[in-house]
Order: structure tokens, then C-alpha cells, then sequence
């Protein structure tokens, strides 16, 4: 069990990181980001089954793809919005969710979609257990995109402009930093990060229109963990809720049924024990 | 001035004569079932351009107003309400799911209409909420049905154990004293049974437990969505059971081309594959018509619901209601699904359609029908030995 919660936990960073990285930085609660992930997957299907694109392969240019359609909503509708109530917010990015859900549907309808990637049910043997290839994959692939967004944040102008942003956007904008490009930049990047993830949900899953809400879940659940705004711990908070989830559906009977509410449990203790987060 | 007023009264009755006969259809176009919904809405069109074609009924054109449910039940209960009292429908048809068949028939029971039925297997529905009713004909196996067929087709495999995996609405968890009932009776040991949350990615926990049951067959009872993730990730976990059973009421779009999908057996009330004249006719309309091939028994399930509620209007010579019954209640068709139908007591309710089901194996993406032996075009291969 800890292998298989090990593993999911890296889709649900994937997945959770670029939703922390919208709410560290623009401050924005962004409920459409599981909907990107759905395009991101919908991409990956739509590539391989029209031109035989791997998902993997697939990635630069979904990313790229998703980082556009990212930058150009912030510009025309998440700008409008930032300095509203925070409910004006909310409410403009639900709509966005259901919008995007409904493209879906007409565009697709509501089938489940399956790209039959030949080494989609491929395992790998490790002692006495074998595991998952596509989930292995996925799990080095969004270590890999954390880590090398971090390393963007720690190491680089445009990180460190984005966590100046993060800590107090008034004092970043006297000292010369343009804001507002830092935060279209964040924003196409948090949408890329959930379309990548989508892509790797293309390697092991179906696409559906309905797919989003509980990627945006879990990514909130995650970020609770994580202590909000707290970018740096999202991958031991996705960890903590892979974890708990494999823990539950292997040694709770008929545990399977229960492991969807285990989020709500862990952002319900993290609220009541320790509400800035377990790793703040 | 009296001819005038004649005329004004029997305006609209004639008017009403010359109208179409209203069908309400509720069916799931979207969400996790809406492959299976489309299936049915293509079944209707078939249908429609057949009793259409033939002058309709009652010597009116039929008309069918078709409503998404979304597989939502209170989508299922308002889009009823948008049929009765907008639509003014005769006859309500359709249904899939049995959480929106639920919602739908609280709604029946306070603006009775008569119900011909072709989805829900939870025999709850049944037992609950129609039990005894004359407005109720439910063309599809209940639960029951379903797994006494499930049953008799394990013990022809010679199987002496079974575990069970089943999402964890009615339309899973309903099977599962009905599973344990009929095992029993066949003689069969259920060694494992756990449920899983429709729509849950990752499945492996469950995979894994099952594996440890150690069982000749697995069965999964679940929605279309769940069906590759258990299919791959039972390969994952080196889960490789004699003989993979799946019950999902339609299968993926693609799934015919998963690799890891061959030698999976499924149960249907139907396959492409079905030799009955009737059947044959019907896939080649189809394939004419849409251009793809037929994959799921819901096309032409939803295609008998409507050429016999058409055929027992004009039989009963009026719409209304009681006659209709009657008429359907005396139903003896035999068409595309290649077995006659009938309207017959169940355990509780007063008129089931079909009561049984046949067994297919997936073979290189075509659905080859493996039992009863009598209509078989293959035959089972048993033990399959799923590699990883």
C-alpha cells in the first residue's frame, strides 16, 4: 500500500501544484483547474487516437497549449476580477468550470474516451510486487515538473519576482517588479501544470467531460494540507492524501466506497487541528 | 350561430385527433452512462423512421421527446416533470439508470402516467416503489435476473469460486444479497465482495485485495468509466484470475482496442454478433443509418420499447391509458434482441419483459457470444491466463 499511495500521489501533485501555485501567487481560488486538466486529457486522447502522439510525447505541446489558453483568460476575465470581492472570484471561475464542462460534452459528448496505448495495463516487477508502468512514469514525470518548478521559484529572476509577488504584491510593484506580468505568468503556468497532468491521466485512464471535479477536489484538499499558499510542501501533503486513500480501500472493508470522503476528512482535521496547514 | 358553436366545440377535439402520439423518452445523453443514452437515442430513430414509415399510429405520426437525465436523479425527476406538464406527453419510455429510475418513479406516483420501462436493474425499484403496479412494464432483467444468469453462466464454467468487486450505488450494491443468495444456490463460494466509488482512478488497493481471494472467477459490477482501470490495473497488480467478468451496462468507447481488454467476458441482454433474423436486419439498418457498428444491447432495446408501445396503441385503438395497458400487457414480440418478449409476473412486480441474460468473451475487440451454448458463436476460453 505504500508503493500504490506513493504512486497516486504524484498525479495529485501534479495536479495540486499549479492550483498552489494560482493561489500562492495571484491570490485567485481557482475552481475551474481540475476543467484544465480534463482539456489536458482530452488533448492527450484527441493526439493519439487522430495522429498516434503518445501522451508523453505529447507534453511540450499540450503544455505550451494550455499555457496560452492559461494567459489568454487571465487577461480577458481573471484581471477583471482580482481586486473584487472574493466571492466575485468564486463565481467566475465556477462558471468557467461549467462552461468548459459543456464545451466538453458538445465536443465530445459525454463518453468516456480511451486512448489504448499499448502499455497502458504494462507493470514493472519489484521483489515480490509489481506495479503499475504508466503510473511509475507518471510518478517520475510530475516529481520531475515539482522539482524543476521549484527550482524556477528558488533558483531564477521570474521565481523569485513570483514569490516577492506572493509575500506582498504592493511592495513588489515599488520595487519594480511588474506584477501584473508575474501574475499572467503564474496563471498560464498553473493552467500548463494541470493540462500536463491531464495528459498523464491520458496515459492510464479515459477522458470524460465530468473527470475536473474531483482532480479540483483533491487539489484543494492538498493545498489545505499543505497550508495555503505554501507551494513548497504540496508534494508531502499529496503524499499525505495518497497515503491515507490507499491505506483506506486496502484495510478498511469495502473501503473503496470510502476513500472519495477521505479528503474531506483530512481538510475537515487540518481546519479543526492545525488550520495553517500541517507543513506551515 | 348554433352550427358556430358546433364547430367550436369540436374544434379542438378534432385537432387533438389529428395530433401525433406524444412519447416522453428520459435517458442519460451524458455523463458516465451517455454512451449507452446515445445508443438508445439511435435505437429510437430506428424505430421511429419504421413506425413512421408504416403511417404511424392510431393513423397520427408518433412523436418522441427525448430528455438528457445526465445521470443525475434530480435531473431524472425534473425533465419528468418538464414531460408531463410542458410536453403533455402519452406514454413515458426510456430510463437507464436506476438512481434516476428511483427519482422518476416518486415522481409517477404522484401524476400517474404509464411507464414502459427499459432500464434499472435494482430490484429494490420493484420491491419499494412499483410492487404490484399496473402502470409499470419493465422491459429489462432485474438485478435478480441478472445474477441468476451471471450464475448459471460461472457454473457452466466449472468454476468453484468467485470474488466480487461492485461500485457502491444501487446499481452495484443492490446485486449483493441477490449475489450471495444465488452463489449458494449454484453452489458457488463467494470468497471476496468489496466496493469501490464509481469514477475512482485508482483502483489498485481493491485489485490487490482481490487477488488475494484467490478466486477462479472475478466479476465487477460497475459503470462504463470503471472499466479500464480495473481491466489494466488487475494486469498491474498480477491479478490474473481463470476469467474476468464484467457487468457494466455499456462498455467504453475504445475499449475494443485495449489490448488488455481481450478475453474479458461481459453479460448482455444482446450482442452485434446475436444470428436472429431480426437482429441481423437491425444491424444492417444500422450500420446503413449511422454509419458504425452496433456495440451495445441498449440500441435495440430502446428500438423494441418503442415498435411495442407503438404496436400496442394501434392494437388498443386509442391512447388512453387503461386500454394501452392492456394492449402492452398482450405484447408477444419477437425482434432485434432474438428472444420473444412478453409481459409476465416477476417476484413482485406485475409485467417483466426479459429475464435473462447471455455471455460474451471480448475477442480481438469483437463481442463473441459464449453462452448458452444453443446460441453461442464461440467458445469460451477458460482458463484464460491473463498475461501482464
Amino acid at each position: 500500500m505504500l508503493i500504490f499511495g506513493t504512486l497516486r500521489s504524484g498525479l495529485y501533485a501534479l495536479a495540486a501544484v499549479g492550483l498552489a501555485l494560482s493561489v500562492g501567487v495571484i491570490g485567485i481560488v481557482n475552481f475551474a483547474h481540475g476543467e484544465f486538466l480534463m482539456l489536458g486529457a482530452y488533448l492527450g486522447y484527441w493526439l493519439f487516437a487522430s495522429y498516434g502522439v503518445d501522451p508523453l510525447a505529447a507534453i511540450p505541446l499540450g503544455a505550451a497549449g494550455l499555457f496560452v489558453l492559461g494567459g489568454a483568460l487571465y487577461r480577458t476575465a481573471i484581471r477583471r476580477v482580482l481586486r473584487a470581492p472574493e466571492l466575485n472570484q468564486m463565481l467566475l471561475t465556477f462558471g468557467i468550470a461549467i462552461f468548459l464542462q459543456n464545451l466538453a460534452v458538445i465536443l465530445w459528448s459525454g463518453d468516456p474516451r480511451t486512448a489504448a496505448i499499448p502499455y497502458k495495463a504494462s507493470a514493472l516487477a519489484l521483489g515480490p510486487f509489481t506495479i503499475g508502468l504508466p503510473q511509475v512514469v507518471v510518478f517520475v514525470l510530475a516529481t520531475g515538473l515539482t522539482a524543476a518548478l521549484y527550482a524556477l521559484l528558488g533558483r531564477t529572476r521570474v521565481g523569485k519576482a513570483m514569490r516577492a509577488v506572493a509575500q506582498d504584491r504592493v511592495g513588489s510593484a515599488i520595487i519594480g517588479v511588474e506584477v501584473d506580468r508575474i501574475y499572467l505568468l503564474a496563471f498560464g503556468l498553473s493552467v500548463a501544470l494541470a493540462g500536463t497532468a491531464g495528459l498523464m491521466i491520458t496515459l492510464q485512464l479515459s477522458a470524460s467531460p465530468y473527470m475536473g471535479l474531483l482532480y479540483t477536489l483533491k487539489a484543494f484538499a492538498i493545498i489545505v494540507i499543505a497550508g495555503l499558499g505554501n507551494i513548497g510542501a504540496v508534494v508531502y501533503a499529496s503524499l499525505v492524501l495518497g497515503l491515507a486513500e490507499a491505506f483506506v480501500e486496502f484495510y478498511v472493508p469495502n473501503g473503496g466506497g470510502w476513500s472519495e470522503g477521505v479528503f474531506f476528512l483530512l481538510i475537515l482535521l487540518v481546519l479543526l487541528v492545525r488550520p495553517r496547514g500541517l507543513f506551515q | 350561430m348554433a352550427l358556430v358553436a358546433l364547430l367550436a366545440v369540436l374544434a379542438p377535439a378534432a385537432a387533438q385527433r389529428a395530433g401525433p402520439v406524444r412519447l416522453g423518452a428520459i435517458i442519460p445523453l451524458s455523463g458516465p452512462e451517455g454512451v449507452s443514452g446515445q445508443a438508445m437515442q439511435k435505437g429510437y430513430q430506428l424505430a421511429l423512421e419504421e413506425v413512421n414509415g408504416r403511417g404511424g399510429v392510431l393513423g397520427r405520426p408518433l412523436e418522441l421527446i427525448v430528455e438528457d437525465d445526465k445521470g443525475d436523479p434530480p435531473t431524472g425527476a425534473a425533465v419528468f416533470q418538464k414531460l408531463v406538464t410542458r410536453d403533455r406527453i402519452d406514454i413515458l419510455i426510456g430510463g437507464l439508470q436506476s438512481a434516476v429510475t428511483i427519482a422518476v418513479v416518486s415522481q409517477v406516483l404522484r401524476q400517474p402516467i404509464l411507464m414502459a420501462w427499459t432500464g434499472a436493474a435494482f430490484s429494490g425499484i420493484e420491491r419499494d416503489l412499483v410492487k404490484d403496479a399496473d402502470w409499470f412494464f419493465h422491459y429489462h432483467p432485474w438485478d435478480y435476473h441478472n445474477t441468476d444468469s451471471l450464475f448459471r453462466f460461472i457454473k457452466s464454467t466449472g468454476a468453484k469460486t468467485v470474488a466480487v468487486a461492485h461500485e457502491d450505488g444501487p446499481f452495484g450494491a443492490g446485486s449483493i444479497d441477490a449475489i450471495r443468495a444465488f452463489a449458494r444456490n449454484y453452489g458457488v463460494e463467494v470468497t471476496f465482495i468489496d466496493a469501490f466509488k464509481s469514477g475512482t482512478p485508482d483502483l489498485t488497493p481493491l485489485l490487490t485485495k482481490a487477488k488475494g481471494a484467490n478466486a477462479d472467477v472475478f466479476v465487477f459490477i460497475s459503470f462504463a468509466q470503471d472499466v479500464v482501470p480495473i481491466v489494466t490495473q488487475a494486469r498491474q497488480v498480477g491479478f490474473a484470475p481463470k476469467l474476468m467478468i464484467g457487468t457494466p451496462p455499456s462498455w467504453p468507447i475504445g475499449y475494443e482496442r485495449l489490448a488488455a481488454g481481450n478475453n474479458v467476458a461481459g453479460l448482455a441482454l444482446w450482442t452485434p454478433e446475436n444470428r436472429h433474423p431480426a437482429s441481423q436486419r437491425f444491424v444492417s439498418r444500422w450500420r446503413e443509418k449511422f454509419r458504425e457498428e452496433p456495440t451495445s444491447y441498449w440500441g435495440p432495446l430502446a428500438y423494441t420499447n418503442v415498435v411495442t408501445v407503438a404496436d400496442a396503441v394501434n392494437r388498443a385503438g386509442t391512447a388512453d391509458r387503461a386500454a394501452v395497458t392492456r394492449a402492452l400487457a398482450a405484447t408477444d414480440y419477437e425482434g432485434p434482441i432474438g428472444r420473444r418478449l412478453t409481459f409476465k409476473r416477476s417476484l413482485v412486480g406485475r409485467y417483466q419483459g426479459f429475464t435473462s441474460l447471455i455471455a460474451f468473451q471480448w475477442r480481438d475487440g469483437k463481442q463473441v457470444t459464449v453462452w448458452p451454448e444453443e446460441i453461442a458463436g464461440g467458445r469460451l476460453q477458460y482458463p484464460v491466463g491473463y498475461g501482464r
